[in-house]
């Protein structure tokens, strides 16, 4: 049920019930907190986002974030005394607070940092002595800080709520309050790395980012995850080219705020990158090639050999992007004629994984298998059991085999390479070295997720848009644009200006959850804030003067 | 009052006068001169709206004479309050151990003139004097805070001259206080 109320003496409307700093965060009305979290329960115990309630004479402070909006509710946000007394409780949660910002990785996305920027005295007041409290590790990959914490609990309420894992817990009294871990754990749970996000000081901090550039220098991308089903929304931050670290962006709308640490970490490790198309003229001989030189290749034998219906079998993949899914499938339909492809899925785990808050990692691995199927389906062609297909190339029925390879390659059992081996031509469209792309006759290098564009459709049937982050390597090629050329080049009439072309289409022929996705700018909920840029402190204002580096910053961070 | 502590407690020892009484507990301080008051809800300033500028919070009075420095009360006060606050709140948390710690310095002679401000400042943006309005989530920090304020309305020029003379200038008299003699001390 909605509501009508005042804000800062403007009528607003706002379901009646919701929290009301949640409402006035939405309505762009800064009011700083620090214990406050919309994924997480609401202690108010920060005391910051003190508001005014009430009309002249009843007025009345209170916290924002535990008051639910009434019809008629006047609430005043930047008034005088609001305004002094979150800067006075700001001041006291800052007592204990090393403020050691220079050396601090969390610089410049700090949320008690910008909030004493913008709501803070100007000079602190507090001469008496700081007690110092050495850095102690939680765990792989995260350092506790105790004087840099500000008592807020969100760590501890994660941990409770969220990953179910309570191994965080409060200890001492008064100025001795202290984040603390149960005596012989570690923070180990798949949804660790969240802890480092949620910290609004600087006291949880994830190792992996100490070394690196300050948070003001990463472009953030929004984009989504790949490594499974679920398709979370991250923002992935960049530096000159190079993804830094992939953190949660939180889409409220959908109630998510969280990834796992596969999500976050899984991409560091475990592949390796062919950023160069290739040509296998005898097996295990490379040669190095062009993508275009490729792509004449693999167009000139592809013409020589599809002479009849179903000699050339396309394998669509759950881990890749409807469009390319899309044209593969297309092709395979209106030039080869086939009535069945292949799709290749990715290893599940043994069952969902579920957390607190509604968080699931899925078993699927895969981003897109309900998008492959959709689009397989959209052609009328069938999805062949890989059995029979192996059987068919065997026999010599299959001549030419297409394949799409995701982002973290493909593995096969014996059977499949001893058929795949048995085939004329076997071209694979792929990113890392697999033993797909090993036995490849022409190998196309094309994008890993971070360089991808496209859409994908989560286990829930969300379309989401992925948005690229960093440039493909030279000698590869965006991979829709890939298919899109060898289509032209094997006689398809295609016009595609862009990728949207190719969301348009799948909207116009599939309808339902495609239709009218507007490419650019995505749902309406994922609106994208790319290239976002950071609130800085000081340190900002310092390099902009010319007065530090970043290589001098990276020194001074505290290890 | 008057009457519970000269004729039901026995009043001031000989040859002393009385200098502070704290009503209860953690209440801000009364003087002499305020001792004439019932001991209702309703005359005391807090919960009742009455005259008594202190509140009724409970029944531990302590009677203090001119050998107890009010610095030192004050911080064994706040001692007690920056232990016993549980660190939930920044104002609490925060205020309690920011007071205890002016106050040490105080006591120590380490005080400033502008200590005396800076004391009053915090206390009163904890929760201003005997007012409903609070920064804390709870009453805790309300206590304090008042009792503080208490104390600086009405001894501010003892605690003045701690941080002039750079000592503390009250010639205590340990005798009763010792541990021996008083067997709970908080």
């Amino acid at each position: 049920m909605t509501c009508e109320f005042f804000l800062d003496g403007e009528r607003v409307s706002a379901d009646a019930g919701a929290s009301l700093l949640q409402v006035v965060l939405q309505h762009g009305v800064p009011v700083p907190h620090l214990c406050y979290h919309p994924g997480l329960s609401v202690p108010a115990s920060c005391r910051i986002c003190v508001v005014g309630i009430g009309e002249e004479g009843e007025r009345r402070l209170q916290t924002a974030c535990n008051l639910p909006v009434e019809e008629g509710l006047v609430v005043d946000t930047r008034s005088a005394d609001v305004l002094a007394v979150r800067q006075e409780t700001l001041e006291f949660a800052l007592l204990h607070h090393a403020v050691d910002c220079p050396s601090c990785s969390k610089a410049g996305e700090c949320e008690v940092q910008n909030g004493v920027r913008d709501w803070g005295r100007e000079r602190g007041r507090f001469t008496e002595q700081r007690e110092q409290r050495p850095k102690r590790s939680l765990g792989t990959g995260l350092d506790l800080y105790p004087d840099r914490c500000v008592g807020c609990s969100r760590c501890i309420r994660f941990s409770e709520e969220i990953s179910l894992s309570g191994e965080l817990c409060r200890t001492g009294r008064g100025d001795n309050v202290e984040v603390d871990i149960a005596p012989g754990r570690q923070v180990d749970n798949p949804l660790a790395g969240n802890l480092a996000d949620l910290c609004p000081a600087g006291a949880l901090i994830d190792t992996s980012r100490v070394s690196g550039p300050p948070a003001w220098l990463l472009q953030g991308v929004d984009s989504i995850c790949v490594r499974c089903s679920a398709g979370c929304p991250i923002r992935v931050d960049v530096y000159r080219g190079k993804v830094e670290r992939v953190v949660a962006r939180g889409l409220p709308s959908q109630g998510q705020y969280w990834i796992c640490d596969e999500g976050r970490y899984g991409w560091r490790t475990g592949r390796v990158r062919v950023s160069q198309s290739r040509l296998q003229p005898s097996a295990g001989s490379w040669v190095d090639v062009s993508w275009e030189r490729a792509l004449e290749e693999a167009t000139r034998r592809l013409k020589y050999l599809y002479t009849r219906p179903g000699e050339v079998v396309a394998f669509l993949n759950t881990a890749e992007s409807n469009e390319n899914n899309y044209l593969l499938a297309r092709l395979s339909r209106e030039l080869w004629q086939a009535d069945r492809v292949g799709l290749l899925a990715h290893q599940t785990a043994e069952s969902d994984q579920h957390f607190g808050g509604g968080f699931t990692v899925r078993a699927d691995k895969a981003p897109n298998a309900l998008g492959a199927t959709e689009m397989i389906a959209g052609h009328s062609l069938d999805v062949a059991e890989h059995e029979s297909l192996w059987e068919e190339m065997e026999r010599g029925h299959i001549r030419a085999v297409y394949v799409l390879d995701g982002p973290d390659g493909t593995v096969l059992s014996e059977r499949a390479k001893m058929a795949l081996s048995r085939v004329e031509l076997l071209v694979v469209q792929g990113a890392v070295d697999s033993e797909l792309a090993q036995m490849a006759d022409v190998f196309f290098a094309g994008a890993v997720e971070f360089e991808k564009e496209g859409t994908y459709t989560n286990v829930d049937g969300r379309v989401q848009r992925l948005r690229r982050a960093i440039d493909v390597p030279i000698n590869s090629a965006a991979d829709w644009s890939l298919l899109v050329h060898l289509g032209t080049e094997l006689g398809m009439a295609w016009e595609y200006a862009g990728i949207e072309d190719i969301t348009a289409e799948i909207g116009e022929r599939l309808q339902g959850r495609y239709a009218g996705f507007d490419y650019w700018d995505g749902n309406a909920e994922d609106r994208g804030r790319s290239a976002q840029a950071y609130g800085g402190g000081w340190a900002t204002w310092l390099q902009r003067q010319g007065l530090l580096s970043v290589e001098d910053h990276t020194k001074l961070v505290r290890r | 009052m008057r009457q519970l502590i000269e004729e039901h407690a026995g009043g001031v020892r000989v040859g002393h006068r009385l200098k502070a009484v704290l009503p209860g507990g953690g209440a801000p301080p009364l003087l002499d001169e305020h001792l004439d008051v019932h001991l209702v809800p309703g005359d005391w300033a807090v919960p009742g709206g009455g005259s008594c500028p202190s509140a009724f919070i409970n029944g531990a009075i302590v009677v203090m004479d001119e050998t107890v420095c009010m610095v030192d009360a004050a911080l064994n006060l706040m001692e007690f309050y920056a232990r016993e606050s549980c660190g939930q709140c920044p104002p609490c948390r925060g205020g309690s151990a920011w007071l205890r710690d002016i106050l040490t310095r105080l006591e120590a002679g380490r005080g400033r003139v502008a200590d005396l401000d800076l004391l009053l400042e915090v206390a009163e943006q904890v929760s201003p004097w005997l007012s409903n309005e609070r920064a804390g989530i709870c009453a805790f920090s309300q206590e304090f805070s008042w009792l503080l304020q208490g104390f600086l309305r009405y001894f501010s020029e003892e605690f003045a001259l701690h941080a002039e003379v750079g000592a503390c200038p009250v010639d205590k008299d340990f005798s009763i206080k010792t541990p021996e003699t008083i067997s709970v001390r908080f």
